[in-house]
């Protein structure tokens, strides 16, 4: 393994982070092998017997409700290693092995093995724990979010969400019930680069104005032709706009950042923060909290949030972005979206309609992002230089309310968060 | 009263596939209704454009700002011009209404866009609702359901 010292300056950090693959294998284990990384929803599998299979570090694991609780297993035979649950989700009472047809219960342990006595003489078989499908060493879940630690020892899961769980608990408590459910299908979109680069986007309020003119800038000069200066836009042109706001707007949202690499953009205005009210959602949420603490939930409205570095997500619109890295230049990115109960389904509609126009592969906005991650996988490969730059307002962060920093909105400060905790991650002994 | 024929609509599907080939956009966006729409769902047999995610789903406002961006120079990942074409198969006129002017037609796509030393191949099932006005065909929806709709994709640029 390749030591990872002088990689990461205070205000800059090496290329190498981004195409070496050697370092790509060191944070399968380091950090996506030993933090919490995000798996599911509780909301996918809310019945007994219900599961779904997802993973981590590229690792097949299933995650299955067995007498109401949620449990994670490896996705992986006893006997000689075989994928047990194909991928895709159901319910089952019991998870058999297509292979030898090792029969096992939900929570891993097994139930029926062929021709048994033929272990006799060996320490194999249903009294040895090294039959069962093993259970993931550390599982813990916030308001449905379900996190998994592969490591034996993980860090303490409350203290190391701390700053934003606040970015949950406002997504969540945007449904009138206070609860989410995950559905409207998931978008996978292959990107052919490291998965940093995907993840440092998401709170790089530098890009947008420039990376997304063609898309956003286009659906301003279009909804012109077509719609009257006071005239309410459609949904789409409501999403579509904001992306090509002025530095000054992406400036003042601001950006937070935290131990452990997490940040968020935004805070009392966004992107999301004009969108057209819903009479009937608002009525509501007045109704459950009373309008006072309504108000104050729509008046929290961040942009992105990195719970750093599995999971990305946008409360105001109910989605959220999965980062499951496959190679150091391949990262799948699945977009998924929530309903929020006890809210009209307009709600979802316009969360599906986010998803499509800016998270698919064959739309407008994710693929400029998109080619300019490809711009830095190809361009990095350059010796004209090693380094790549994190200095933005450098030394002007100041410490927030929460444990965390707080600066302007473009500055680099969640970048060089995010190299803290990289570095922390990966020179960590296991 | 009698429909399109079969060779009517197989020629017209022929040609919506030449329009697009020679990235002639704006003709090709005229064969819609004015409440046309175009979608390429996400998972097969999709029936619910609204409450589940699809690849895209454009009505003309969309579509008018997706064309316009093919010739914006800042349109940056369409830098390098992706070309592909389109070879429309198993055409076949699956139900018509001669009275009210609409029938729906299904065929068989296969498609490739090129980009970049890159080519990327699409096999899709294609229904287009199609609706007689003023003597033409117009399609009322294009519906580009893709072999492999439900799996990870990298970037899809031209319409298919």
């Amino acid at each position: 393994m390749s030591s990872v010292e002088g990689l990461v300056e205070a205000d800059r950090v090496h290329r190498s982070v981004y195409t070496d693959p050697v370092i790509f294998e060191r944070e399968m284990l380091q950090i996506f092998g030993a933090t919490w990384i995000y798996v599911g929803h509780e909301s996918q599998i809310p019945a007994d017997g219900d599961y779904v299979t997802t993973s981590v570090a590229g690792q097949p694991l299933v995650m299955v409700r067995d007498k109401g609780e949620v449990r994670l297993l490896y996705n992986r035979c006893a006997h000689r290693g075989a994928q047990v649950v194909p991928d895709g989700q159901g319910n089952a009472p019991l998870f058999r092995c297509a292979y030898h047809g090792w029969i096992f219960h939900r929570d891993g342990t097994v139930r029926t093995i062929p021709l048994e006595e033929g272990y006799r003489n060996s320490c194999f078989g249903r009294d040895n724990p090294d039959s069962n499908m093993k259970a993931v060493a550390n599982v813990a879940a916030y308001r449905g979010f379900v996190f998994a630690c592969l490591a034996p020892s993980a860090p303490p899961f409350d203290a190391w969400l701390r700053g934003v769980d606040s970015s949950i608990d406002n997504m969540a408590d945007r449904s009138p019930e206070g609860e989410l459910e995950i559905t409207g299908g998931v978008l996978r979109y292959m990107h052919r680069c490291n998965w940093k680069l995907f993840v440092e986007n998401l709170n790089d309020l530098m890009h947008p104005m420039v990376t997304h003119m063609s898309s956003s800038g286009t659906a301003r000069t279009v909804a012109k032709r077509h719609f009257g200066k006071d005239e309410k836009l459609p949904a789409a042109i409501e999403i579509l706009g904001p992306f090509t706001s002025n530095y000054e707007f992406f400036e003042e949202m601001g950006v937070q950042a935290f131990p452990h690499g997490h940040s968020y953009s935004g805070g009392t205005s966004s992107i999301h923060s004009r969108y057209s009210e819903i009479d009937e959602y608002n009525e509501a949420m007045d109704a459950a909290y009373g309008a006072e603490r309504a108000r104050a939930i729509f008046a929290v409205n961040r942009h992105n949030t990195i719970i750093y570095p599995s999971l990305t997500l946008k409360g105001p619109i109910q989605t959220i972005r999965v980062i499951k890295p496959i190679a150091v230049d391949r990262t799948l990115v699945e977009s998924w979206t929530f309903r929020l109960k006890g809210a009209p389904d307009a709600l979802l509609e316009r969360s599906i309609l986010y998803c499509n126009l800016i998270n698919s592969s064959a739309n407008l906005v994710g693929p400029d992002d998109h080619e300019a991650y490809q711009r830095l996988q190809s361009g990095l490969l350059a010796q004209g230089s090693d380094w790549v730059s994190m200095h933005r307002h450098l030394g002007e962060e100041e410490p927030n309310e929460d444990g965390g920093w707080s600066a302007n909105g473009t500055s680099d400060l969640v970048f060089r968060n995010q190299y803290r905790a990289w570095t922390d991650y990966m020179e960590r002994a296991l | 009263m009698r429909g399109p024929s079969i060779a009517d609509v197989e020629a017209f599907l022929v040609d919506e596939a030449r329009l697009l080939d020679a990235r002639d956009w704006n003709a090709w966006n005229q064969l819609f209704t004015p409440d046309g729409i175009y979608w390429v769902p996400a998972q097969p047999g999709q029936k619910d454009p609204l409450r589940h995610v699809s690849l895209i789903y454009e009505d003309a406002l969309l579509r008018e700002v997706r064309i316009r961006r093919f010739d914006d120079r800042n349109a940056f990942s369409l830098q390098g011009g992706p070309r592909g074409w389109r070879m429309v198969a198993n055409v076949r006129i699956d139900s018509s209404d001669p009275l009210a002017g609409t029938l729906t037609a299904s065929s068989r796509l296969i498609a490739a866009e090129y980009q970049r030393e890159r080519v990327t191949r699409f096999e899709a099932f294609v229904t287009h609702r199609l609706v007689i006005q003023e003597g033409q065909l117009r399609i009322a929806l294009k519906r580009v359901e893709l072999l492999d709709c439900d799996a990870a994709h990298g970037d899809i640029s031209l319409y298919l």
